[in-house]
């Protein structure tokens, strides 16, 4: 596949008062975003994922780098770029006093449609957000689930190449989450190219052809889920629910071979053993040695999680 | 299709504007009430919002060869020189004139607020029947209410001296005999008719000749001068809550949205300076319509309550939104979030609306007389009424125009400048 969008050197430095930190390494950002695919950006609250978006979509000026998309760069041709992608905010970017009708006509227009080509695409839209007999409601009356899809709808008003969601189903119930996981699917099958940020791991592991895991601003894993569920090995997490563990314990805990490293969070303690089913038993009898209640156990086998806390230490949900 | 993109936001602000139950409630329905309740409280159409005493000059010719030849001339230096009467008097600060020309020239610079000129003769002539008498009323329209209020009790004097010389003409034998005998003769010749004259009630002997040293005679409402003044300042509190809608939109993104679409970010600003301008335009233009229709209707008025002239009306109108959309954006543009700009364009606006005139004149006031020319209430209130009250003319509001002009200028710079810095990236 040939690459859509790339991002080279791209950096973002904030300076007091929204700083100081900066989005991107010192020699910044680089990667490539295929046609066609769905590239998921994973990282906590806080990584840069909104803001890798809103350089890529023009909002906010790179202090270095720059972002070619389509053929057309971000910094010398602005509104070329934004011809061809559609931006997703994470917010619900909506007039909550319009109907849906208005709002997609709105931004239609502003996207440069006007006429009959105008109306004929707003009813294609709400008929694929399956809002059509709602349409002349205002948003405000709407369920969460239901302004997403609106949300979703108005960044499709002008048909981009690429469409850039920021965290799309954040504070929605399953229901709208499974809905717009399926949109985004059926719109890549369409051949539009995705660029997905979310923090939560099933979702890119079930959305992405290749995923970036990004973390204080730098992309700190790149590749398919397999090849990144590889770097961890065969190592699994071991789950101990274990309400306030004595360091010595989780330091004992940590030194048992094969389990590489130690962590308490929540009231939890994980493992990163390999082979994690034949570490336990000597994991259980250290704590029953300290006298502690063990109130859980969950193994998971590799995944993105386990990439992600290798990787930081911490786990994605910190 | 840079004007069409401008278009389509200016109309979503508009459309949401008057969409808005509550905005509505408190955009339109406000100041209509308040400007009727204050109207209805200095009597709609009365004349009596000042007490400030009027400069009253009597200049009396209305010397007769006997008193009963002299009575009237005499009557109208007593109430409105000499003794007046008690509830007058707080009305009223007379003074004899004996120079008519000089006293028409402190009427035109505005030293004395009415003349009155009762001529050589006039006794005579009115008491004679099928004879006549004119009165000379002589008065500045820019004198306001005082010279409105001293003009109605010399219009209340003058019909009730109507009525007393009907009774005079039929009495004359009997007042002229009793004349002889003491220096009571008026007194008892109106004691002695009244009751016989009746009939005769429709005939007035005495006409008023009232020249106004500037211009025609108005009929002043108060709705004149409330009714711009709070039209103006709830017309600033519906563009400061467009202007606030800009941050609203940055806060929930639909700024940044829009930015995202193939447009200059101008285009964004372009589209709320319209929206907010033309919102303040069909405001104003509601609440004219409003109380037009209250003046005349609910308080049976005739008067023009905007003034007659239509190219004048609009030029302070157009001029007074201008200014105060760049106003509302210059707050705006300032403020930290949506929140913030609520509570101090509330606060602005209103200490804005008082040093401007909207709850009371402050014209006549030390220092706030003065500081009421920053505010742009004063200047398109002071257009308002030029043109309503004083019956001023396009040429008497082109400073204000100018001025209004010159405010919105300086403030669209401002805000401009302050967004600009603002949505740096």
């Amino acid at each position: 596949m040939a690459t859509f969008a790339k991002l080279d050197s791209l950096r973002k430095q904030y300076s007091p008062p929204d700083g100081p930190y900066a989005v991107g390494p010192k020699e910044g950002v680089n990667l490539e975003i295929l046609e066609g695919e769905i590239f998921s950006l994973l990282g906590p609250n806080g990584a840069g994922k909104t803001t890798i978006i809103s350089m890529m979509s023009g909002l906010l000026t790179p202090t270095a780098g720059d972002v070619v998309l389509g053929g057309f760069s971000i910094t010398k041709q602005p509104l070329d770029v934004k011809k061809q992608i559609g931006v997703v905010p994470q917010d619900l970017a909506l007039y909550p006093n319009l109907s849906a009708r208005q709002n997609l006509n709105l931004f239609g227009t502003l996207y440069g449609l006007s006429g009959k080509n105008l109306s004929k695409r707003t009813d294609e839209v709400l008929e694929f957000i399956d809002l059509k007999d709602r349409a002349n409601d205002k948003i405000s009356e709407y369920s969460g689930g239901m302004k997403r899809r609106v949300n979703i709808g108005v960044g499709l008003m002008h048909r981009p190449k690429m469409l850039f969601l920021d965290e799309p189903t954040v504070a929605i119930d399953p229901q709208s989450r499974r809905n717009i996981l399926d949109t985004v699917k059926e719109l890549n099958q369409q051949g539009m190219t995705v660029l997905y940020t979310t923090h939560y791991m099933e979702e890119a592991q079930e959305l992405s052809n290749r995923i970036g895991i990004i973390d204080h601003g730098q992309i700190i894993a790149l590749g398919t889920l397999d090849e990144l569920v590889k770097t961890v090995g065969e190592y699994d997490v071991i789950r101990l629910t274990l309400p306030e563990p004595p360091a010595l314990v989780v330091e004992r805990l940590g030194a048992i071979p094969n389990i590489q490293r130690a962590e308490t969070t929540d009231g939890e303690v994980r493992l990163i053993a390999r082979d994690g089913r034949q570490q336990l038993p000597e994991a259980i009898r250290i704590i029953n040695e300290a006298g502690l209640a063990l109130h859980g156990i969950e193994i998971q086998e590799p995944n993105l999680e386990a990439v992600f806390l290798q990787l930081t230490g911490r786990a994605l949900r910190d | 299709m840079i004007w069409r993109k401008i278009q389509a936001i200016a109309w979503a602000d508009i459309y949401q504007a008057f969409t808005d139950r509550s905005a509505l409630l408190f955009n339109f329905a406000s100041p209509l009430a308040i400007s009727m309740i204050i109207g209805a409280a200095f009597g709609g159409g009365s004349n009596d919002v000042d007490v400030e005493a009027a400069k009253v000059g009597v200049l009396n010719l209305d010397t007769g060869s006997t008193q009963v030849e002299q009575a009237f001339g005499d009557i109208y230096t007593q109430v409105l020189v000499e003794a007046p009467p008690e509830e007058l008097s707080d009305f009223i600060d007379g003074k004899t004139i004996t120079d008519e020309k000089k006293a028409r020239r402190q009427i035109g610079d505005g030293d004395l607020d009415v003349l009155v000129v009762v001529p050589e003769d006039f006794t005579a002539n009115v008491i004679t029947p099928d004879k006549g008498g004119t009165l000379r009323i002589y008065y500045n329209p820019g004198a306001g209410i005082p010279g409105d209020v001293a003009r109605s009790i010399i219009d209340g004097m003058t019909t009730q001296l109507n009525n007393q010389n009907i009774a005079l003409q039929v009495g004359i034998p009997y007042a002229s005999e009793q004349a002889a005998r003491n220096n009571q003769a008026v007194d008892a010749a109106v004691a002695y008719v009244r009751q016989a004259s009746q009939q005769l009630r429709e005939k007035e002997a005495i006409t008023l000749n009232r020249v106004s040293i500037e211009g025609d005679v108005q009929e002043f409402n108060s709705l004149q001068y409330f009714g711009p003044g709070m039209a103006i300042l709830f017309m600033t509190y519906a563009l400061s809550n467009g202007a606030i809608s800009i941050l609203v939109d940055q806060r929930n993104w639909t700024m940044q949205r829009i930015w995202t679409t193939p447009s200059p970010r101008t285009v964004y600003l372009g589209g709320k300076m319209v929206g907010i301008y033309v919102t303040g335009i069909f405001q104003m233009l509601i609440l004219m319509l409003a109380m037009i229709f209250a003046a005349n209707v609910v308080f049976g008025s005739g008067v023009a309550v905007w003034g007659t002239d239509a190219i004048g009306i609009v030029l302070v109108l157009a001029s007074v939104v201008a200014a105060g959309a760049g106003f509302a954006l210059v707050i705006a543009s300032f403020a930290k979030n949506p929140d913030q700009g609520g509570s101090i364009s509330t606060l602005v606006l209103t200490v804005s609306g008082l040093l401007g005139g909207a709850f009371l004149p402050v014209d006549d006031v030390p220092i706030l007389g003065q500081l009421s020319k920053l505010t742009l209430n004063r200047w398109g209130l002071d257009g308002f009424t030029t043109l309503s009250f004083d019956g001023g003319t396009v040429m008497d509001i082109l400073p204000n125009v100018a001025v209004l002009l010159g405010m919105a200028v300086v403030f669209f710079t401002i805000a401009l400048f302050q967004f600009g810095r603002r949505f740096r990236s």
